[in-house]
C-alpha cells in the first residue's frame, strides 16, 4: 500500500507551509487585537464623533468577505500607490477584517462590566483612563476571554484564505504538493493533521488561561 | 462668602428624568463633623441627591457645593472633587480582580499617587480598624456581604476624605451582617467624621443623627434634629416611620 509512504518526503515542504501559516496568523492576531482594542474603546467612549464612524465602519468591513478584502488590498492598493507583498497584504487583510470582530468582541467585554464598578472607581476620583486601565479592562479581559479564544482559533483557520493572494502557507503547499503528487490523501490527511496541531495545543493553553483567571 | 463650618451645601437642587421630577428643589446643608440621615420612602429621592454631590449623577437647578466649590459633572475638576468626598455603595462595588488590602490601596496609590509602603501600612491598620485583620487578602468573592461592606468602608477612609456619602449601605446585607457595618459607622461619627446617609435603620438613625432630613417626592417633608424620628409632625414622616418600625 503506497499510501502514507512518502509522508516523510512531504513533511519538509508541509513544514514550511506550517511556519509561514504561524507566522502569518501571529502577525494577524497582534495587529487585529490591537485595532480591535482600539475599535472597542472608540465605540464605547460616549463620544458620538468617534463612536459612530467606528461603527459605520465595522459594518462595512464585516459585511466584506475575506477574499474580497485580501483581493483589494493586494490588487487594487498598489493602483494608488500601497505597494504590498503578498505576505503583507495576507497580515493586513486578515488583521483588518478580525479586528472589526474581536473588536465587537472587546465591545461587549466592557460593556459587560458591572456599571457599579465604574462608579467606585470615579468615587474614588479614578478619571476615564485610569478607570478603564485598572478597573474596566482587567474585568473586561476576564469576560472576553472564552469568545477572543474563539476569535484566535478561527482566525488560525482562516489565515488559509491568504492562499488565493499566493502566500505559500500550510494549505497552500499542501494543494500545490498534491497537485504534483496526485497523493490527496496523503498529502490532505497531513495538512488537516498539521492544523490540529496547532489548534489543539492552543484550545488546551486557552482552556488553562480562562481557568487560572477564574479562580481570581 | 460668609465663615461658617458648612461642607456640603444644597440650594434649590432639582432634577428631572424626562417630565418626572425627581428632586423637586432641595436646600440643605451638612455642617462638618456633623451626621445627616437621609429618610424617606423608596422613589424619595434620597439616593439621586445624594450621587449628585460627588456627581455620579447631574442635576439641573440650583447648585450643590462642598467647602463652596461647585459640584459640576461635566467640569475637569469633577476627579479632583470625588478624592474629597468617598462614597459607599448598597451593593459595596469592590473590585473583584482586587483583593481587600489592594481594593483599599487603588485610591490612595493610582489617584493620589501616594507612595505605596506608606498606603500599605495605612491600609492594613486600617482593615484591622474594621475588624478584617485576617482578610487582608482575600478576595471579594470570598468575603461575606457585610464584611465585603467593611472593606468598602476602609477603601473610602483610606482616601482620607472630608465626607463620606453611604448609599443605603446595609441594604444588601443579609440581617445578621447589619449589625458589624453599623458598629464602624457610629464609631466613624464619634471621631466626628462627616456623613451623609441615606439608610432604612430608624434606630441607628435615632443614635447617631444631628440632622435628619425626611424626603418625600423629591422634596423635604419634614427636618430636624434625631428627635423627629420619635415625635414626627409631619403626617407622611408618620406614616413612613409607622411602617418602617412596625411593618406587621
Amino acid at each position: 500500500m503506497k499510501l502514507f509512504t512518502h509522508g516523510a518526503e512531504y513533511l519538509p515542504i508541509l513544514l514550511n507551509g506550517l511556519w509561514l501559516t504561524i507566522l502569518v496568523t501571529v502577525l494577524a492576531l497582534i495587529l487585529a487585537s490591537a485595532l480591535g482594542l482600539l475599535w472597542a474603546l472608540l465605540r464605547t467612549s460616549g463620544i458620538p464623533a468617534l463612536a459612530t464612524p467606528t461603527r459605520i465602519l465595522i459594518e462595512f468591513l464585516r459585511g466584506i468577505p475575506i477574499l474580497v478584502v485580501l483581493f483589494y488590498i493586494y490588487f487594487v492598493m498598489p493602483d494608488i500607490g500601497i505597494d504590498l507583498t503578498a505576505l503583507q497584504a495576507g497580515i493586513v487583510g486578515l488583521a483588518i477584517t478580525y479586528s472589526c470582530y474581536i473588536g465587537e468582541t472587546f465591545r461587549a467585554g466592557i460593556e459587560a462590566v458591572d456599571r457599579g464598578q465604574i462608579e467606585a472607581a470615579k468615587s474614588i476620583g479614578m478619571d476615564r483612563s485610569l478607570t478603564m486601565r485598572r478597573v474596566v479592562l482587567p474585568q473586561a479581559f476576564k469576560i472576553v476571554l472564552p469568545p477572543y479564544g474563539n476569535n484566535i482559533v478561527m482566525l488560525l483557520k482562516d489565515s488559509s484564505q491568504v492562499s488565493v493572494i499566493s502566500v505559500a502557507e500550510l494549505s497552500m503547499q499542501g494543494k500545490v504538493l498534491a497537485s504534483s503528487t496526485f497523493d490527496n490523501m496523503t498529502v490532505f490527511t497531513m495538512v488537516a493533521l498539521l492544523y490540529l496541531c496547532l489548534t489543539i495545543p492552543l484550545n488546551f493553553i486557552l482552556h488553562r488561561v480562562e481557568k487560572r483567571m477564574g479562580k481570581a | 462668602m460668609v465663615f461658617d463650618d458648612t461642607m456640603i451645601a444644597f440650594k434649590d437642587v432639582r432634577k428631572s428624568f424626562g417630565g418626572h421630577e425627581v428632586l423637586g428643589g432641595i436646600t440643605a446643608r451638612v455642617r462638618r463633623g456633623q451626621v445627616v440621615c437621609l429618610i424617606g420612602p423608596s422613589g424619595a429621592g434620597k439616593s439621586t441627591l445624594l450621587r449628585c454631590v460627588n456627581g455620579l449623577e447631574d442635576y439641573q437647578g440650583g447648585e450643590i457645593t462642598i467647602d463652596g466649590l461647585r459640584i459640576d459633572v461635566s467640569s475637569p475638576d469633577i476627579h479632583e472633587v470625588r478624592t474629597r468626598v468617598a462614597m459607599v455603595f448598597q451593593r459595596f462595588n469592590l473590585f473583584p480582580h482586587r483583593t481587600a488590602l489592594e481594593n483599599v490601596m487603588e485610591g490612595p496609590v493610582f489617584v493620589l499617587k501616594e507612595k505605596p509602603a506608606e498606603v500599605r501600612a495605612r491600609a492594613v491598620s486600617l482593615l484591622t480598624r474594621v475588624g478584617l485583620s485576617d482578610k487582608m487578602d482575600a478576595y471579594p468573592a470570598a468575603l461575606s456581604g457585610g464584611q465585603q461592606q467593611r472593606v468598602a468602608i476602609a477603601r473610602a477612609l483610606a482616601m482620607r476624605p472630608e465626607a463620606i456619602l453611604f448609599d443605603e449601605p446595609t441594604s444588601a446585607l443579609d440581617p445578621e451582617m447589619v449589625g458589624e457595618v453599623l458598629r464602624v459607622m457610629r464609631s466613624l461619627a464619634e471621631e466626628n467624621m462627616t456623613m451623609l446617609i441615606v439608610t432604612h435603620e430608624i434606630q441607628f438613625a435615632r443614635e447617631v443623627a444631628d440632622w435628619v432630613l425626611f424626603l418625600d417626592g423629591g422634596r423635604i417633608a419634614e427636618e430636624g434634629p434625631a428627635d423627629i424620628l420619635r415625635n414626627p409632625k409631619n403626617e407622611r414622616t408618620q406614616d413612613f416611620l409607622r411602617r418602617v418600625t412596625d411593618p406587621a
